[in-house]
């Protein structure tokens, strides 16, 4: 059934390499927009939980902003309204960036700083779920406040999280696919040409949804690992502390029409 | 040289001074008016009924609890909000607690090596030789690569406590140490602050534990709401208590 991929397409190569090139700008969005969104989560999650109160009022409104506003609409916000309010040259010189780049860009900043929102606030969680005496105990050794975080908070509030980072690791590799909405070609987009260009739409998107899955089980089956490499002896198993809570799916509108 | 030891003052007779101390939580007043000095290798007890200010008072003593009222001096250095007074005070002062607060992600070695390495600067060589050293002395040295949720609790209090003398502290702080472990885990605890006791540590201990007060105490002070009630040496105060306070509750906790 899937024999339609590995036919030529009308530039030389097979619709399967369309969806590999698909596959690869997923993969790069998940991947680097994971990382740049751990950095930030953990640092703002970090200073949700500090008694400055600037920096906990900053770390709070950086969370529900990002956290609060859906996705597509982020990623409209990064990709056609910033050139706009931008500085007319700086606007322009965004706008001027050659594809794949002038859409890359931008889904990446949208999808690592709002998964960044939502990983601060496990985080957190995982910062106040530690017993008080912890960071009690390391003051008292005289560890100030950077190396009680550092040695001793955040080393066992990220253990603590690892079950809900899995569900935000599978949340930002799925959102990715809402890229395609500024032209991204990644692996929907991709179905979706292939779809177009061989009428053949069960067969695009089945291939397409079997790569996701593949890929879900790849990342679920990896933070098992890392869960299990840092598990600390003798302690009981963790528990999923910030609640099963799901990133929520991004659905586009049946009569959205979709930018290419 | 010259100028060393005119800039560097006599240390002062007592390493403990508390004038006149008050802390609130609201508007509550967990200790009122408390005055304490303790000279160098002097062992103190504090024992009294429960919510009478223990705990908030060496809390205090080493800034775990910021005080509102009243002067709070550490071999010679006052606790005010400076930042590098508190943490220089916490280097000297070392502080066991009744949940023994060890950190669960690092074994008992690393416990006992993180602040001398991160704070006093030991290279991780010399870290690793203090520790089993303390170990060592706390009887524990065989279990250095477990974690502490693989030990029984009295052999977790004796960690902590290696690991508070790992930044060789001129003072140690107990509050309630043995409250939390098993009746026949609280010997080998007692045991280990005896043995530090008479090795001339100077000590602040909260416990019930009337036997370890008599042996090795210079002096039991008794609390309630918030105040120091009463203070004397342990064989008078445990048999001829002059306070009513005081009597009432010795009669409760020897039942
Ligand atoms: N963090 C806190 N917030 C509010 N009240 C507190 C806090 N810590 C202690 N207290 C109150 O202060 C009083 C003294 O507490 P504590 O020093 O723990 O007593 P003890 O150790 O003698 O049992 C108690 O009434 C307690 O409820
Ligand atoms: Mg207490």
């Amino acid at each position: 059934m899937f024999e339609v991929l590995f036919e030529q397409t009308a530039d030389g190569q097979r619709y399967i390499d369309w969806l590999l090139s698909g596959l690869g700008w997923t993969l790069a969005l998940a991947f680097f927009g994971w990382w740049i969104a751990f950095a930030i989560g953990v640092v703002v999650g970090i200073g949700r939980t500090v008694q400055n109160r600037l920096v906990a009022a900053l770390a709070r409104l950086y969370v529900e902003i990002f956290r609060n506003i859906p996705v597509l609409v982020q990623m409209f916000l990064w990709y056609f309204v910033l050139p706009e309010i931008l500085p007319g040259s700086l606007g322009n010189a965004i706008k001027q960036i050659p594809p794949p780049w002038g859409s890359f860009v931008p889904a990446l900043l949208c999808l690592s700083l709002y998964t960044a929102a939502r990983i601060a606030e496990q985080v957190r969680a995982g910062i106040e779920a530690l017993p008080k005496g912890q960071a009690e105990a390391a003051n008292a050794l005289g560890l100030g406040g950077y190396l009680t975080y550092r040695y001793v908070i955040v080393p066992q509030a990220l253990r603590l999280i690892v079950p809900s980072l899995t569900s935000e690791v599978m949340g930002i590799y799925k959102n990715t696919s809402v890229a395609l909405t500024i032209g991204l070609m990644e692996l929907t987009a991709q179905a979706r040409q292939i779809s177009e260009a061989t009428f053949q739409t069960f067969t695009a998107f089945g291939a397409a949804t079997l790569i996701y899955l593949a890929l879900a089980l790849i990342a679920y089956q990896s933070m098992m690992l890392i869960d299990k490499a840092l598990h600390i002896p003798g302690s009981a198993p963790v528990k999923d502390i910030a609640g099963p809570e799901q990133p929520d799916d991004v659905q586009l509108p049946a009569t959205m029409e979709v930018v290419k | 040289m010259l100028q060393e030891s005119a800039g560097r003052p006599a240390p002062p007779s007592s390493i403990v001074v508390v004038e006149h101390l008050v802390k609130r939580f609201g508007r509550f007043a967990a200790l009122n008016d408390v005055n304490l000095e303790v000279a160098r290798g002097e062992k103190i007890v504090i024992c009294g009924p429960s919510g009478s200010g223990k705990s908030t008072l060496i809390r205090c003593i080493n800034h775990i609890e910021k005080h509102d009222g009243g002067r709070i001096v550490i071999d010679g250095i006052e606790l005010t909000d400076r930042m590098a007074d508190i943490n220089s005070v916490r280097c000297e002062v070392g502080m066991v607690f009744q949940s023994f607060n060890l950190f669960p992600h690092l074994s008992v070695v690393e416990n006992c090596m993180l602040a001398p390495i991160k704070v006093r600067g030991l290279s991780r060589l010399d870290a690793h030789d203090r520790a089993i050293g303390l170990l060592r002395k706390v009887r524990i040295h065989d279990q250095a690569n477990k974690y502490p949720a693989q030990l029984s609790g009295g052999q977790q209090q004796r960690v902590a406590i290696a690991r508070a003398l790992c930044m060789q502290p001129k003072i140690m702080l107990f509050d309630e140490p043995t409250s939390a472990l098993d009746p026949e885990m609280v010997k080998e605890v007692l045991e280990t602050m005896v043995e530090l006791a008479q090795e001339g540590m100077t000590m602040v201990c909260v416990t019930h534990e009337m036997g370890f007060a008599r042996e090795v105490a210079d002096r039991v002070i008794f609390m309630d709401g918030g105040s120091i009630v009463e203070e004397g040496d342990p064989d008078t105060f445990f048999r001829a208590p002059r306070t009513e306070r005081a009597k009432s509750f010795l009669s409760q906790i020897i039942h």
